[in-house]
């Protein structure tokens, strides 16, 4: 048996506090009758279905990717058992084969010799010049320093969803109540925040996440004993990005609400609500939220393939995710360069972007599913 | 002039929208298409223009301006003859016209297209604007003016045709009745032939020389105008159209109680499309489709020609006018009971209210001005009583509702309100959930007045949790079930999303959320105007109903004054923000005082 000791990183145990509120949902959701026919109706249309099977299968493997663990090393006896500096995930388990067939460096897909050609001592003793064999065989070819481009591209799916949702939740609070707040109450309050989301919009938005990120950096960097693996590292340094993500990204939705609760607290059935007493709190989750849900999920999912891409570009100025996390903005990043080498390196870039259109592709149907599923005025 | 016959109009999914249409309009005649929404009055106007929408094509039929084919012309001929010998206005001028372009320049870009012989400055003159309107932009017009620049533009053209798609249905009675004279005055003096659609009775009168009434994508009867108006008309539908409208002829008698609604389109019955609603129907109607003989489409049509003079001119139908046709099958109501009897307690008292808002100006948003929307009003109002409160839009009457229920900023608000006898304007926390509980709003627009993602239980429910909140969840279920079945509608309803009721239908549940808390007063803000005129006695007579049962007092705010003199037992007229005239409605609507309420009384039509 394997000594394995389970590991939680901070962003694993809030992807699955998330999964747990889903579950919370999903087992309110199955006692009303209401709910189970239109969740019914997101799964009756055949895009709704196929794009929830897509993220399904994205989902559980960010999943896998989340339940970290180390494995026990040789101790002593007598010792404390240690533990591997080297945190794995399931998911890295199930893969040990894609993970540990690594070549020396760049091969295409489905070849049998690296890329690059060697100079190779033969038997006979003459030198000669030509590509070496590979040891095993990459569906995807390898990157740079030949770790396989699928395996790669599997492990950033985690990076890509967390850095969505977490993202999103972050920014959603803000963007809901500040974008509500504005509209339906007018007055100062509406000034106070649309002073707050302009000066935010003023500043150049990578510069102002940039500084963040080197602020967080600093600090990472000053309290090394504050993490006991690189892992753990890397993971605060995703979250801190995704947290400064969200705090500087809510503006364009709340304007967006503003603009919408605005046009809607004048409706009747606003002012009916009001006739009856009903406080202000309540109106605006009963009655405006729910009439503004179109406008959020559409720009959520919007948000997500641009917060995807956002990493890249921030990877770019070196304000992204932790170099050594493998991310799609990582591999897109590596691509500037190889797409300039002779002869060009296309796979990691080509996968980075069926991976990325897949998995957005997906998300922007489902919404589209759900959002039309959920709209009264659809059929039923 | 323009002939159309048998027009077939199918929708995208494959339903007919309009079914075998046939007019025939004559140069310098104004032909009136009547009938009530869902009808396909546009359907024919925009398949006349060949402007349909996309995927509404036109399935059959031919039409002929002169010789000209019009179904049958190449798109690049027919633009040429669109805005040239046919021309069209539309219901609502601010998006007709292009807002950031002064009308002059509209103007100038129809005669440009068409060649016209006229200036701009003779055709602004033509439909009565001053000559500085031609540098304006639409949004610096009134709605009239608009109106009017846009068949200044329709002119430019020298229109043979003319087609009017509810010209007047976004204005003001006064404007509504300039812009009509407007219309027979050019149509004479250019011999044009008008298309004028409409759903209102009383324009069909002043304006029409022959009346197509439309039903159901059918033509159920031609007819001229001083005929339909004399005898009542032939076939049951349109009988009962004049039934159903209110007048002050007709206080104190039921209306004519049509049931249902107009059929979707394409959703149409089998045999007789009337025949479900026809209180004179027979066996044999459900059956056979009726032709188009003698310019009615009925199997019985009602009398044989019209010609005695009919006591149907003072409103009062009488059994000889309606021949065979069946007794109304009236709706039961208490306008047998004396109201004049009725306890003389006062509910509502105004006194001297005023609704300023400030107008702000500059960086530090300083009050320069106030916008005197209600101006020092006084009135009063008794239980069980019903008070109209009339004018135009733009008088203040809505701000005064808002004002009531404490909808309005109190800032803005001054004077004195008492409910019951307690100073209202001043009220907070529980003391102002009680006023709310005595009185309650049902809105105009029946569309917007229920949220649309929100089940209808749901919504009724909610008014019952704020402001009873001694009832629990069994005691408000079974609240709004009588309240829904009281209104007309059952149990069913409450799952359901108000898009799938109708617009009569959304008007009962929102009389019904107002009910469901038993308020002493409902403020009426143009309860039926968005309504079809059959749907809309239907909620009058409902009003009426429940008023007998629960003593309630109605604020009826409105712009329609037949509506009044049929409805209300008092009036009051408003001016801006200022009531110019009141008293008991019999005797207001007879014999005016005031010259805004005579001016008013002059304009409505019909």
């Amino acid at each position: 048996m394997i000594n394995i000791q389970p590991t939680v990183l901070i962003s694993d145990a809030v992807l699955f506090l998330l999964l747990a509120a889903v579950g919370v949902y999903i087992w309110r959701a199955r006692r009303s009758e209401n709910a189970r026919a239109t969740w019914r109706g997101v799964f009756a249309s055949g895009t709704g279905r196929w794009a929830a099977w897509v993220m399904a299968f994205f989902v559980s493997i960010g999943v896998l990717d989340s339940l970290h663990f180390r494995v026990a090393v040789e101790t002593p006896a007598g010792q404390a058992q240690q533990y591997s500096g080297e945190v794995l995930s399931v998911l890295d388990a199930i893969l040990t084969p894609l993970r540990t067939a690594s070549e020396k460096t760049y091969s295409a897909p489905f070849a049998t010799t690296l890329l690059v050609k060697e100079s190779v001592t033969l038997a006979d003793g003459s030198v000669a010049r030509l590509a070496p064999a590979i040891t095993h065989i990459h569906p995807l070819g390898t990157d740079k320093v030949g770790q396989d481009v699928l395996y790669l591209a599997l492990k950033s799916v985690r990076t890509g969803l967390l850095i969505g949702t977490l993202t999103t939740l972050v920014m959603l609070p803000f963007a809901c109540a500040l974008g509500l707040a504005a509209g339906y109450f007018g007055g100062w309050v509406d000034d106070a925040i649309q002073y707050l989301y302009t000066t935010l919009n003023s500043i150049p938005g990578v510069l102002l996440i940039a500084a963040a990120v080197l602020v967080v950096d600093v600090q990472i960097d000053a309290h090394a004993e504050w993490f006991n693996s690189a892992a753990a590292r890397a993971d605060l340094r995703l979250l801190a990005l995704c947290a400064i993500l969200g705090l500087t990204g809510w503006t364009g939705l709340a304007r967006l609400l503003r603009a919408e609760t605005l046009k809607l607290r004048e409706l009747d059935y606003i002012q009916a609500a009001r006739a009856f007493g009903v406080s202000h709190g309540w109106i605006l989750v009963r009655h405006v939220l729910p009439n503004v849900a179109h406008l959020i999920i559409i720009s959520v999912v919007l948000d997500f393939s641009g917060l995807v891409l956002a990493e890249a570009v921030l990877s770019y100025v070196g304000a992204g995710v932790d170099p050594a996390t493998p991310s799609f903005g990582n591999m897109i990043n590596a691509a500037r360069l190889e797409l300039a080498r002779e002869p060009v390196v296309w796979w990691p870039l080509a996968t980075a972007f069926a991976f990325l259109f897949a998995l957005v592709l997906a998300a922007n149907l489902f919404a589209d599913a759900v959002r039309a599923a959920f709209d009264p005025r659809g059929a039923r | 002039m323009l002939t159309l016959r048998d027009l077939v109009v199918s929708l995208p999914d494959g339903r007919h929208g309009v079914d075998g249409v046939s007019l025939a309009l004559e140069a310098g005649r104004c032909l009136v298409l009547l009938g009530e929404s869902g009808c396909g009055k546009s359907l024919t106007a925009l398949s006349l223009m060949r402007l349909l929408p996309e995927g509404v094509t036109i399935a059959g039929g031919q039409a002929h301006l002169g010789a000209q084919d019009l179904f049958a012309l190449p798109e690049r001929r027919m633009r040429s003859l669109r805005g040239g010998r046919l021309a069209m206005v539309f219901q609502e001028p601010m998006s007709s016209l292009n807002p950031v372009m002064t009308i002059a320049a509209q103007i100038e870009e129809a005669r440009a297209a068409h060649g016209s012989r006229q200036t701009v400055a003779e055709l602004l003159d033509d439909v009565g604007l001053q000559p500085q309107h031609a540098q304006s932009y639409p949004f610096q017009l009134s709605g009239g003016q608009r109106q009017r620049a846009l068949i200044a533009m329709m002119l430019a053209g020298e229109p043979e045709v003319l087609i009017a798609d509810e010209p007047t249905t976004a204005l003001d009675v006064t404007v509504q009745a300039q812009i009509l004279r407007l219309l027979r005055d050019l149509q004479s003096r250019r011999a044009m032939a008008l298309l004028l659609i409409t759903h209102d009775l009383g324009i069909a009168r002043e304006m029409g020389d022959t009346v197509a009434v439309l039903y159901a994508g059918q033509v159920v009867e031609t007819v001229a105008a001083q005929d339909l108006f004399a005898s009542g008309g032939r076939h049951p539908y349109t009988r009962a159209l004049m039934q159903v409208t209110p007048s002050l002829g007709r206080r104190g008698q039921p209306l004519l109680s049509l049931p249902g609604s107009v059929p979707l389109a394409g959703a149409w019955p089998r045999g007789c499309r009337f025949a479900p609603r026809c209180s004179a129907v027979a066996p044999r109607c459900r059956e056979a489709s009726p032709a188009l003989e003698a310019g009615v489409r009925c199997l019985f049509p009602v009398g044989a020609a019209p010609a005695s003079p009919d006591p149907l001119q003072d409103g009062v139908p009488s059994r000889a006018a309606l021949g065979s046709s069946p007794s109304c099958a009236s709706a039961s109501f208490g306008a047998a009971t004396p109201r004049e009897a009725a306890t003389e307690a006062v509910l509502l008292e105004i006194k001297n209210l005023c609704v300023h808002y400030p107008l702000r100006r500059g960086l530090l948003q300083r009050t320069v001005d106030w916008v005197r929307a209600v101006d020092g009003v006084d009135l009063r109002l008794n239980r069980g009583e019903t008070l109209a409160l009339v004018g135009e839009s733009g008088c203040g009457k809505s701000s005064l509702a808002r004002a009531l229920l404490r909808l309005q900023p109190a800032a803005t608000v001054r004077g004195q309100v008492r409910l019951n006898g307690e100073e209202i304007l001043n009220l907070r926390g529980s003391t102002l959930q009680t006023l709310r509980r005595c009185a309650q709003i049902v809105f105009q627009d029946p569309f917007s007045s229920l949220d649309p993602r929100m089940r209808v239980g749901d919504s009724l429910e909610e008014g019952l949790q704020a402001l009873r909140p001694e009832m629990d969840s069994a005691a408000r279920r079974q609240q709004i079930e009588r309240m829904l079945k009281r209104v007309g509608l059952d149990v069913s309803a409450m799952p359901r999303y108000p898009h799938a009721f109708s617009g009569g239908q959304r008007q009962r549940l929102a009389i019904a959320r107002a009910l469901c808390i038993e308020p002493q007063l409902l403020i009426l803000d143009e309860p039926t105007s968005a309504l079809d005129v059959s749907v809309q006695a239907q909620v009058l007579a409902l009003l009426r109903e429940l008023q007998a049962e629960h003593g309630l007092a109605y604020l009826f705010i409105t712009h329609n004054l037949p509506l009044v003199g049929y409805f209300a037992d008092r009036v009051a007229v408003m001016q801006g923000g200022k009531i110019v005239e009141a008293g008991a409605a019999e005797s207001v609507m007879a014999a005016p005082q005031h010259p805004y309420t005579q001016a008013l009384l002059a304009s409505a039509p019909g």
